[in-house]
């Protein structure tokens, strides 16, 4: 326990640093405050905001979420196996079955992803 | 001490979960659930368990909560019409006697850190990370391999959902 | 009470050494962009340009910082600082150099010594998504919201070649413990990483490279190409989300070397025999000797580090950039069944050394 207290150093170094240079430009900054600043950019013209343009996202963000999470699942299961392997395989082959059946059934899920197009943008 | 800095976490974590339960925007709800999974990984971490923490971390709040902040991004979903709960009279006094309650433990822990003998400061424990990481995969790929080969089913099983969920009507060239 | 004091300094000590790499990284960028261009560089301030970065930075502390009227206050403030202060937690975990004495006490150049500490910096990197996407939601600008979606959507998809990556890391060397990782290749140079399993070096610098958002991955953050995350975004804060990637790209390389390049280990030099050769030279305190000889690896990791550093800035001016979607079908169709194949290749080549 005593290392991980440790960690507490970088995150109030690193973070105090960020806010206190943030800090320092807003005061340093000058202040004009122009109306073309303060308006969103939209290369130059007036915003439009079309009522029909609200609410249509691309699903497929969507799809590589869900689809990072269930490969990530997998990877975090790759970690224990990495860890013991080195000891345990040389006595029994049977690690080696157990992960490459896990490994299999997750290639078959990429594999269907891959054939119904989803991989493709 | 650390049991005082535990008590002291623990009341900042129920400040987070009641924070994004009464938050009025959806954004705020998921930014404070993150802090919250990122709290509890902290406590597995006092509790001895370092690789079930790091796990915490990297998939509940680095994957599944990135997916919910995905959507509510994707949504661009408005600040809802204030609920009861969100201007609830109890709710600003609940959530400063929380913080203060943080604040308050905190120091009673270093208080008390600095008064007594510095035995358990610096890193003995009962056991250690090593011995425990061994042991947790060797349980994994022994005792529970069945449950481990199912979950790779599960998972498939929840890859073929979503894409059904999400198809488009037409193939894409 | 004197440790934590020793541990703060060199938590301070490590992140200095991160923050100053940045202002070199852009007189290095700039110059190295010329030389690869052949024209010059900057050379008008200071020698050879050097007081380039000190002037860039000047410039954009004084600029006017505009907050636009429909941001989200609290969000477009933090998320600059998100991507800073996870890059600055990033490298706490990465040894920097072996023990050394003072006051009677053993330490080691690192942060914190933890037997997880590669998955510790695989959270960490798995956050960072987190900053670019309020910073895009905050701005309240439809194209910044679209490119913090590109940005992210694309950190994600080459996070699992990475975490692959170090899966087959920790089956080459069956620890958590970068530390442990870095002293299994000091016995010589044929027990370098990149010796034992090239291929994976090539995973991992692909991934990283992708990670930081860096060409030819770097459509997301634009240039002059395509409306970015960041538009809103004026005076420091925008120089700290480029600040940041530097100290991203700085962590992925001393992550590389520590991986792949023996950390601090010169073949043919025995830390052991230097430092009672220090001691025997100044004559007298051990502790010093061992402060030298960490400062020493200290320089040397850094040195290897700016090699796989120019390895960056050479591929950024010498490559065009790749379309989006030929980015994430690259990570999906390309990385992922790549490193999914290294992980095999090298658990085979693990069964059949041992």
């Amino acid at each position: 326990m005593g290392q991980y207290i440790h960690l507490i150093f970088p995150l109030v170094i690193g973070w105090g640093f960020a806010f206190a240079v943030i800090a320092l430009s807003h005061f340093l900054g000058p202040k004009k405050n122009l109306k073309t600043d303060l308006t969103p950019y939209e290369c130059g013209v007036e915003v439009v905001d079309l009522p029909s343009s609200k609410n249509r996202f691309d699903i497929r963000f969507y799809l590589v979420a869900i689809l990072f999470l269930v490969f990530d699942l997998e990877v975090i299961f790759l970690f224990p196996f990495a860890y013991i392997f080195k000891s345990v395989a040389t006595v029994s082959p049977f690690l080696m079955i157990e992960m490459g059946v896990f490994i299999a059934i997750l290639l078959v899920g990429l594999f269907y992803v891959w054939k119904k197009d989803v991989l493709i943008w | 001490m650390f049991g005082w800095i535990y008590i002291a976490l623990c009341s900042l974590l129920v400040m987070f979960a009641i924070l994004m339960v009464s938050a009025r925007r959806p954004i705020s709800s998921a930014v404070f659930l993150v802090l919250t999974l990122i709290g509890i990984g902290v406590l597995y971490l006092m509790m001895n368990a370092p690789l079930v923490a790091t796990l915490q971390w990297l998939v509940y709040a680095g994957a599944i909560m990135v997916l919910f902040v995905f959507v509510v991004m994707l949504f661009q979903l408005r600040e809802l019409n204030p609920t009861s709960i969100s201007t609830h009279p109890g709710r600003f006094a609940l959530l400063l006697l929380l913080g203060g309650g943080f604040l308050g433990l905190c120091l009673k822990g270093v208080i008390v850190g600095l008064q007594e003998q510095p035995v358990i400061m610096m890193g003995q424990t009962l056991v250690t990370g090593e011995a425990s990481l061994k042991d947790f995969s060797l349980l994994l790929f022994s005792k529970h391999v069945f449950a481990f080969e199912l979950l790779s089913v599960v998972l498939l099983a929840t890859l073929v959902g979503a894409i059904l969920l999400a198809r488009r009507k037409q193939r894409v060239s | 009470m004197n440790e934590l004091i020793v541990h703060f300094g060199i938590a301070v000590l490590l992140f200095a050494v991160q923050a100053q790499i940045v202002p070199v990284l852009i007189w290095l960028e700039r110059r190295g962009a010329g030389f690869i261009q052949d024209r010059l560089g900057p050379n008008r301030v200071g020698p050879l340009g050097l007081f380039q970065p000190l002037a860039d930075a000047l410039k954009l502390l004084f600029k006017q910082d505009v907050v636009p009227t429909q941001v989200h206050t609290l969000f477009f403030l933090i998320a600059p600082a998100v991507v800073v202060g996870l890059a600055a937690m990033s490298v706490a975990t990465i040894p920097f150099g072996d023990t050394f004495t003072l006051m009677g006490q053993t330490y080691v150049l690192q942060v914190a010594d933890v037997p997880v500490g590669l998955l510790y910096l695989l959270a960490i990197g798995s956050f960072s998504v987190y900053g670019i996407m309020l910073g895009g939601w905050a701005s309240s600008n439809k194209y910044a919201l679209f490119g913090a979606m590109r940005a992210s959507a694309q950190m994600i998809s080459y996070e699992l070649g990475l975490g692959i990556g170090m899966a087959s890391i920790v089956l080459l060397y069956s620890t958590f413990d970068i530390r442990d990782i870095v002293l299994a290749q000091q016995a010589g140079l044929l027990s370098w990483g990149i010796i034992q399993a090239p291929w994976i070096f090539v995973l991992l610098l692909v991934t990283i490279f992708a990670e930081t958002n860096r060409l030819p991955f770097d459509l997301a953050e634009g240039e002059a190409e395509i409306v970015g995350f960041h538009v809103e975004y004026s005076s420091m804060k925008f120089a700290l989300f480029f600040m940041a990637e530097y100290m991203h790209m700085f962590v992925g390389s001393v992550l590389l070397v520590a991986f792949f390049f023996g950390g601090w280990a010169l073949p043919g030099v025995s830390y052991v025999n230097l430092t009672s050769w220090l001691q025997s030279f100044i004559g007298g305190s051990f502790e010093i000797a061992s402060v030298l000889t960490v400062l020493l690896q200290l320089g040397v990791v850094i040195a290897k580090t700016f090699v796989i550093l120019w390895i960056f800035i050479w591929v950024r001016w010498s490559f065009p950039r790749f379309r989006y979607d030929q980015l994430m079908r690259f990570g999906w169709q390309g990385v992922l069944p790549y490193a999914i194949l290294s992980f095999v290749l090298t658990a085979a080549c693990v069964y059949v050394k041992g």
